[in-house]
Order: structure tokens, then C-alpha cells, then sequence
């Protein structure tokens, strides 16, 4: 916010110009009144009380003529001036916004969706000030979450924090239907450039993982029963070999190292089908030690994957 | 129209004139005079006015130091309120870029962050070198120049090929290069140096493009990469055809083993075969011959 400096030597400075920076200060921050506006003039000393409005409407034109768009004041806009564009903002460049899509995009691997969810907040913030459209659409464009509704996401993570049982609408993949899923809402995960709710399907009894994307609304939410609130993760006991540990993941843990590159690892999984998924994934680094029925998924898997290749 | 409507403030927008060139770059006071006249039908600013307007804008909290005779703006009051969490994220960012890319990217995003420092209320540290920088550059200077690179490893093994790109996953560094007809990505921290060669490079087949068919409910709900292209959409059988422009066959591998019999390589060939051979090593792991 803008304020004069206490010692003000008037004859070295322009008032006129005082008013201009201010006027844009304000305006940047936030719509105002002329009333506003013109209160803070009185405060700065930069008007006298017995002076005209016609001199805010003139520093407004004087605004408009450096290339800023200003609405007028209106009953739509609770009669409040709102600076729509400006020529003041931030000058970044392409090159810039391209590095830090970048490190972005290393970033977001493993990131939690609350920490994606404020650099979305940020990216945001800062096009805010960005006066070339196309610089701000491509920095607007890093966010991982650009194209998800941040609120409803914001409710789903409460909901998440709450472990609370939520009634939603739900698109099925390749139907276009939308049905009903009450869901006890445990963790919210970013995997694959894709958003999801992780939780525990009441009506099917089963760990669920659904992409936000297909959740178009939440239509209601209560305390979750006991029963489904002791949920248990997959575990799978696995073994490492020629596998660089930077790549292990968060839910899984070392218990016991052979040398730098071969490991005995506990993984927890939301299901079974992620389990399953992860070990696939390892390819010929991994052997799954237990439990003895996902090993024998696994195998199956990879004999069904087999067959395909024999053609 | 309104008479007031039509009217403006002359010395104030030259203030503003001279704050938006201020932002455009530092400047001595004789070229501030020069470039503010430039675009006036005659010359209206000389150093007592211009020295009025950058009094003007210092006394709205604008702030400008002069420096080796140069004004620059440090800082303007009215721009980005940053919250705490939100510089720690940046510095996240720029730790990222300091540990893992070349000094010329951090010299870029270095200029962000200055720029982003003249408007936010909290400051963003500068970068700290790294040692792996040197490594990068080389690499970088040699893709640039279309040399070969000899990359050493830590065990004293030395892998000769054509420098290709140098990409980040999953926080690790990896110096992608093209040799024995593939793109192989090696991990930079098991690097002990890299030498450039005088030998040239004309180009190879940078992105080969990897075809792989998915059924089922897998075909319906995927999404494609920003790489990849579908097709050919079968209805008959519930599936689709997609073309992945790939250079990094290892990171494609282990997500297309994720989707199982769902998913099917079908070109090249030889990245068929090394697909097959992957899940035939896989099952060796459990004594399936």
C-alpha cells in the first residue's frame, strides 16, 4: 500500500504525479470508491478538503491515457472503479515461465495435491500482475491442477483431513452416466498427472481410488461409522535388485539393504489393484516375497502379458 | 461527454512514464532523459524534471537506488503480497533449478526472481552454485555445438555417444544420450565427469515414435500425454491405438508394464522384442521359464 514518506519537500516532487502513483497503488489492491480514493488524497495531504472530485476524475483519465483499463463506477461494481488492465505489471518472458515449468514438472512428481494445490494458488497470484495475455495464459498453464475445480478440491482435502463420509456424483469411465457413491474419504494422491480421491467404497465394501476429474460435485457429507473407519492398507514384502533407491516411493520402506542397489522393501498400498500395479511397474527388479497371493497375481499377470507378446 | 472526462495530468503521466521505463531496465540519468523523449514530439524531460519524477516515485515508497550511476527499481509497494508459504515454495523451485539444471537456466529464472522482487513485499534469496553445474554445462555446450561426449563414470567405465537432453524425474538428474542405436539415461550422480570430443554429430532419430494398442476399460478412460497421439479407435474389439513420440523408453516402459495384458506394444519391433524380453526376465524372477 502506498504512503508518503513523512519529510515531504513538496517543490522537488510532483503532486499531480503523487496522486497518479497512488491512485494506481490503490486500484491495483483492490476496487475502490471514489470516496476511497479520495479520503486517502486527504490523508496523504495530496488534496485539500475544499477540493472537487473532478480531480480524482482527472487523475483516473490520466490513468486511463498510460494504457489502463478502468471500469466506471457502477451499481455492478458496488460503485467502485475496478482497474481491469494494466501497463504496470510484471514483465516476464517465455524463457522464464519455460524453466520454471521445468522445475514444476520435477516438482509435482510425489508432491502432495496441498502442495500443488499452492503453487496453484501462487501461479495464479503472480499472473495476476502479468499484463501479456499470452505470458499469462502460459504460466497459468504450469499448474498440474489447471483444469480442476480448486474448491471443490479444497472440500475434498478437508474431507480427507476429517476422514469424513461424503455422498457424491460420480462419471463412470467411458459412460456417460453419473451415479451415486457414498465414499469415506481417506487421502487425496497425485499420481500419473492426475488427481485422486483415495477411499473406501461403503455400497461395494472395497478401496476405491477415483480421478477428482469424474467427480463432478459432492452432495453431502457426515461422520464417518466406526466400522469403516479402521481401514488397513495393502502390504506387500518385496525384493529390490539394480534399483536405484531415489526411486522408491513414499509408502515404501527399506528394512533391510544388501548393498547400495539391492533392498528388501516394505510397500502399503491403498488396494490391492494399486499393489499389483506398483510391482508391475519395477519390472525385472522386483520379486514379490509376500503376501503369497499378490505374488501369484503378479505371475499371472505377467503370464496373461506373455501371451500377448507370443503372437 | 463530460469536459473533466477529456482532461489529464501532464506531470503525472510523465511520472508514470518514467516509472514504467524504470521497470523496463536500469538506467544512467542521460539515457532515462533520452529514452523519455524519445517518443515526444519535443524534448519535455531533462535531469531536473526526471530527478522530480524519481523523487515523486521514491516518495510514494518507490523504491529506486542509484548504483554506479544508474537508477534501478528495487522495489514497488503496490505489487504481489507473497505469504511466507508462498516464498518457501518458490525457494523450493529455485532449489530444484540450482540442483539440477544448467547456470544458464538458473541465470533465467534468476531474472524471474529479481523481477518478482521489484513487486513482492517478501524477498527470494539468491541461488547457491552447485558442483554438478560445470557437468551440465558441458553437456549442454556440446549438444549446442553438436559434439560427442564421452560421459565417466565413477567405476572408471566410459560410455561414448551423442549428447540428447538432460531431463529430471522423480528429483534424480539423468544425461540422456544416444548410443549403440538407443537412448540410454544415465543417472548424473553416478558421474565422475564428462569430456567433450571433437568429433561431430549430424543428428539421429531423436524421438522414436513407440505404437502401443490399450483395450478395454483401460482404452476408455485414458488419457493421453501431451507426446502421444491416438490412432486408430476400434470399436469392434474396445480399443485404441496410440503413438507415444518416445525418447525415454525405460520411464515408458515401466508405466505401459502398470497396465498388463490392458496394453500391447505393437512398433518398433525391437522396442516389441525388449518388451517381451523384460517380461520374460520378470518371470525368470519366480522361476517361470
Amino acid at each position: 500500500m502506498i504512503t508518503a514518506e513523512e519529510k515531504t519537500d513538496f517543490c522537488q516532487i510532483s503532486l499531480t504525479g503523487m496522486r497518479g502513483l497512488t491512485m494506481l497503488g490503490l486500484l491495483i489492491e483492490a476496487p475502490r470508491s471514489l470516496e476511497e480514493i479520495r479520503n486517502k488524497f486527504l490523508e496523504m495531504k495530496l488534496i485539500d478538503p475544499d477540493n472537487s472530485d473532478d480531480i480524482i476524475r482527472i487523475d483516473m483519465n490520466t490513468l486511463r491515457t498510460m494504457g489502463c483499463e478502468i471500469s466506471r463506477s457502477s451499481g455492478k461494481t458496488n460503485y467502485k472503479y475496478v482497474l481491469k488492465k494494466h501497463p504496470f505489471g510484471l514483465e516476464i518472458t517465455s524463457e522464464q515461465v519455460n524453466i520454471l515449468k521445468r522445475a514444476y514438472k520435477n516438482l509435482k512428481e510425489g508432491a502432495s495435491v496441498d502442495l500443488l494445490l499452492k503453487y496453484d494458488l501462487l501461479f495464479s497470484k503472480i499472473a495476476e500482475f502479468v499484463f501479456d495475455e499470452e505470458i499469462k495464459e502460459q504460466l497459468l498453464g504450469v499448474s498440474a491442477l489447471k483444469h480442476i475445480d480448486k474448491e471443490k478440491l479444497k472440500e475434498l482435502i478437508k474431507d480427507c483431513r476429517h476422514q469424513n463420509t461424503i455422498c457424491i456424483q460420480y462419471k463412470d469411465a467411458g459412460n456417460s452416466k453419473t451415479v451415486s457413491k457414498n465414499i469415506v474419504a481417506q487421502k487425496m494422491e497425485f499420481r500419473n498427472d492426475k488427481v485422486y480421491l483415495m477411499g473406501y467404497d461403503i455400497d461395494k465394501n472395497e478401496p476405491v481410488m477415483l480421478p477428482v476429474k469424474r467427480i463432478p460435485s459432492i452432495i453431502s457429507r457426515s461422520k464417518t461409522d466406526e466400522e469403516f473407519s479402521n481401514y488397513k492398507p495393502v502390504e506387500v514384502k518385496f525384493f529390490l535388485k539394480n534399483f536405484n533407491s531415489a526411486g522408491i516411493e513414499d509408502c515404501e520402506k527399506i528394512i533391510e539393504s544388501h548393498d547400495d542397489i539391492s533392498q528388501i522393501i516394505v510397500g502399503q498400498y491403498h488396494n490391492e489393484f494399486v499393489a499389483i500395479q506398483r510391482m508391475l511397474s519395477l519390472g525385472s527388479a522386483c520379486i514379490v516375497l509376500e503376501p503369497n497371493d499378490i505374488r501369484q497375481k503378479v505371475i499371472d499377470k505377467l503370464l496373461a502379458m506373455r501371451e500377448i507378446y507370443k503372437g | 461527454m463530460k469536459k473533466d472526462s477529456l482532461k489529464t495530468n501532464q506531470s503525472s503521466i510523465q511520472v508514470l512514464k518514467t516509472l514504467k521505463l524504470l521497470m523496463k531496465g536500469d538506467y544512467t540519468m542521460a539515457e532515462l532523459i533520452e529514452k523519455l523523449n524519445e517518443n515526444e514530439p519535443e524534448p519535455i524531460f531533462n535531469n531536473s524534471v526526471v530527478s522530480k519524477y524519481i523523487n515523486t516515485c521514491r516518495q510514494c515508497l518507490i523504491d529506486i537506488p542509484k548504483i554506479q550511476n544508474k537508477y534501478f527499481l528495487a522495489k514497488l509497494p503496490f505489487g504481489l503480497q507473497l505469504k511466507d508459504d508462498e516464498v518457501a515454495i518458490l525457494q523450493k523451485l529455485k532449489d530444484v533449478i540450482n540442483e539440477e539444471m544448467s547456470s544458464k537456466s538458473q541465470n533465467i529464472f534468476q531474472s524471474f526472481i529479481d523481477i518478482l522482487n521489484r513487486y513482492a513485499n517478501k524477498k527470494i534469496t539468491r541461488f547457491e552454485k552447485d558442483s554438478l553445474v560445470s557437468a551440465f554445462e558441458s553437456f549442454e555446450r556440446a549438444l549446442n555445438n553438436r559434439k560427442k561426449v564421452v560421459l565417466l563414470f565413477k567405476n572408471r567405465y566410459e560410455l561414448k555417444g551423442i549428447p540428447v537432453d538432460i531431463v529430471t524425474e522423480k528429483g534424480k538428474v539423468f544425461f540422456l544420450i544416444y548410443c549403440k542405436n538407443r537412448i540410454r539415461m544415465i543417472d548424473a550422480g553416478r558421474l565422475a565427469g564428462i569430456h567433450t570430443t571433437d568429433e561431430n554429430f549430424l543428428g539421429y532419430d531423436k524421438e522414436q515414435s513407440i505404437v502401443f494398442k490399450l483395450k478395454g476399460k483401460l482404452a476408455k478412460r485414458y488419457d493421453l500425454r501431451p507426446e502421444e497421439t491416438v490412432i486408430n479407435t476400434s470399436d469392434t474389439d474396445d480399443s485404441i491405438t496410440i503413438s507415444n513420440r518416445c525418447y525415454n523408453s525405460e520411464m515408458l516402459f515401466s508405466r505401459l508394464m502398470r497396465y498388463d495384458e490392458l496394453c500391447e506394444i505393437r512398433t518398433p519391433n525391437d522396442v516389441r522384442e525388449q518388451m517381451k524380453t523384460l517380461i520374460d526376465d520378470t518371470l525368470k524372477n519366480y522361476g517361470i521359464e
